[in-house]
């Protein structure tokens, strides 16, 4: 079987396939470019740049259903996956039971570190109904907060997780 | 050259022209003879590592070598299995007292231990990567695949067998004895936050006792060198011997100064001298609680 290859076109840029937010998506990439840069460049702003060397979970997306930081990753990497950002969990209008939560919980203050925040707690939701608090303090142990410390955060997973369970019945 | 994280992260991506995505390992080795080649694992922090003038990157994205599996003889784990899957994995957490998930547990965040590969962790000597120092208390050996073959080398001796990761061999399993999985075992890491990939020391420990002596004993530490510190001396000193308080305390001292003669002027250093010590004593004093 022959493997596949990328390779730079004359302009210098990888193409790339992936799904984002479940639509399919080419992008054109420098291979320097980050999947956080590309992903900015191509409409998707809720990612956001914190600190860009993976240490501050702002940045965090679901990579194949994990969540990940995607600052450090090189965007090529994510050539043929599915990657999910803030944008395709919910709307102002409709959003998902984990963003519900945040606002009900009085969870966010200035909000830069929220999407990011709540892609963690999407994935921890994914794999665990019924998170306990010390689960989900270790789960979100790569989102820093720099506002309103992480009490309020916590008890919004709780919620999102009672939200989520009530849904599913 | 390009920085991709100013400060941090120094990378040479300018050349880079092709990134091949094999799916046999076979493949991914042959992808490597082409010069100017390097082999990536999926995950982190990768582009440290790239060579200067790289023009292929071969992907280990789509290699079968995500698992944890028994054979008769040893517990596997592909380099491919990420922390997040050692953590959680019902053999890592049931084998070896754990100390494989736990020890993953330890690392980073939870955003990393998604990426954050075996192989990528032991690839390169760094004095804060984790499971090197859980490895050679486990006695564990690394398989890597080269263009001639493969070849299985004990952890303790991988870095000076002098493999040149990424650009001539691939990391493609870990294998722990299981002979040793009924061992005791005991891993701390110390560090400034919980979520610290670094640490001022990371010790794994692992012993047998029999009649009240030591029949077996590694101590492994690390944060102090690129490779995990491993005093094999001391270890002997020991060794079928009774751990009487006297004994202890030597030793534990023996192993304090020891650390601090890597880098005596430093404060940290002073730290982690008297936390290696602390921990060696704290560790040997279980063990005669256990008699």
């Amino acid at each position: 079987m022959k493997n596949e290859k990328l390779s730079l076109d004359k302009n210098g840029r990888f193409e790339i396939s992936l799904k984002v937010n479940g639509k399919p998506l080419s992008m054109e990439v420098k291979p320097s470019e980050s999947l956080l840069e590309a992903l900015r460049k191509y409409g998707y702003k809720g990612t956001k740049k914190g600190c860009d060397t993976g240490d501050c979970g702002s940045c965090a997306i679901l990579m194949d259903g994990s969540s990940r930081v995607s600052c450090v990753m090189p965007a090529f990497l994510a050539h043929g996956s599915e990657i999910t950002t803030i944008e395709g969990l919910g709307t102002v209008q409709n959003p998902h039971a984990i963003q519900a939560a945040f606002v009900e919980a009085g969870a966010v203050q200035c909000g830069f570190c929220i999407p990011g925040m709540i892609v963690s707690a999407k994935h921890l939701l994914d794999r665990n109904k019924t998170p306990g608090e010390g689960e989900i303090k270790h789960h979100l142990d790569g989102n820093l907060c720099r506002c309103t410390g992480y009490v309020k955060q916590i008890e919004a997973v709780k919620l999102a997780a009672k939200k989520l369970r009530k849904s599913s019945k | 050259m390009f920085f991709i994280n100013p400060g941090v992260t120094e990378v040479f991506v300018n050349n880079i022209k092709n990134v091949i995505f094999p799916e046999t390992l076979k493949d991914a080795v042959s992808a490597l003879k082409k010069k100017k080649s390097f082999f990536m694992s999926s995950s982190t922090f990768s582009f440290k590592s790239v060579p200067e003038g790289t023009e292929n990157i071969v992907l280990a994205k789509k290699l079968p070598l995500r698992y944890v599996k028994k054979d008769p003889k040893n517990l596997l784990i592909g380099a491919l299995t990420t922390f997040d899957d050692l953590e959680n994995n019902p053999l890592c957490r049931s084998l070896f007292s754990g100390i494989l998930s736990f020890s993953a547990s330890r690392c980073s965040s939870q955003l990393i231990r998604n990426m954050a590969t075996v192989g990528g962790n032991i690839a390169h000597p760094n004095a804060f990567n984790l499971l090197p120092v859980v490895l050679t208390a486990l006695g564990a050996s690394v398989k890597v695949a080269l263009r001639t073959g493969s070849k299985t080398v004990p952890v303790r001796d991988f870095y000076s067998s002098k493999f040149k990761c990424g650009t001539e061999a691939i990391i493609t399993e870990i294998q722990a004895p299981l002979s040793l999985a009924k061992d005791d075992f005991y891993f701390e890491k110390v560090s400034k936050i919980r979520s610290s990939w670094d640490s001022y020391i990371t010790v794994a420990f692992r012993s047998r006792l029999r009649n009240g002596r030591l029949e077996d004993l590694k101590l492994a530490f690390g944060a102090i060198t690129a490779f995990p510190y491993v005093n094999e001396a001391l270890e002997k000193e020991l060794l079928g011997a009774e751990l009487t308080p006297a004994l202890i305390k030597s030793v534990s001292a023996k192993y304090g100064e020891a650390v601090l003669a890597f880098h005596p002027a430093s404060r940290i250093n002073a730290y982690r001298a008297e936390l290696a010590a602390n921990l060696t004593a704290f560790y040997l004093k279980g063990l005669t609680e256990k008699v």
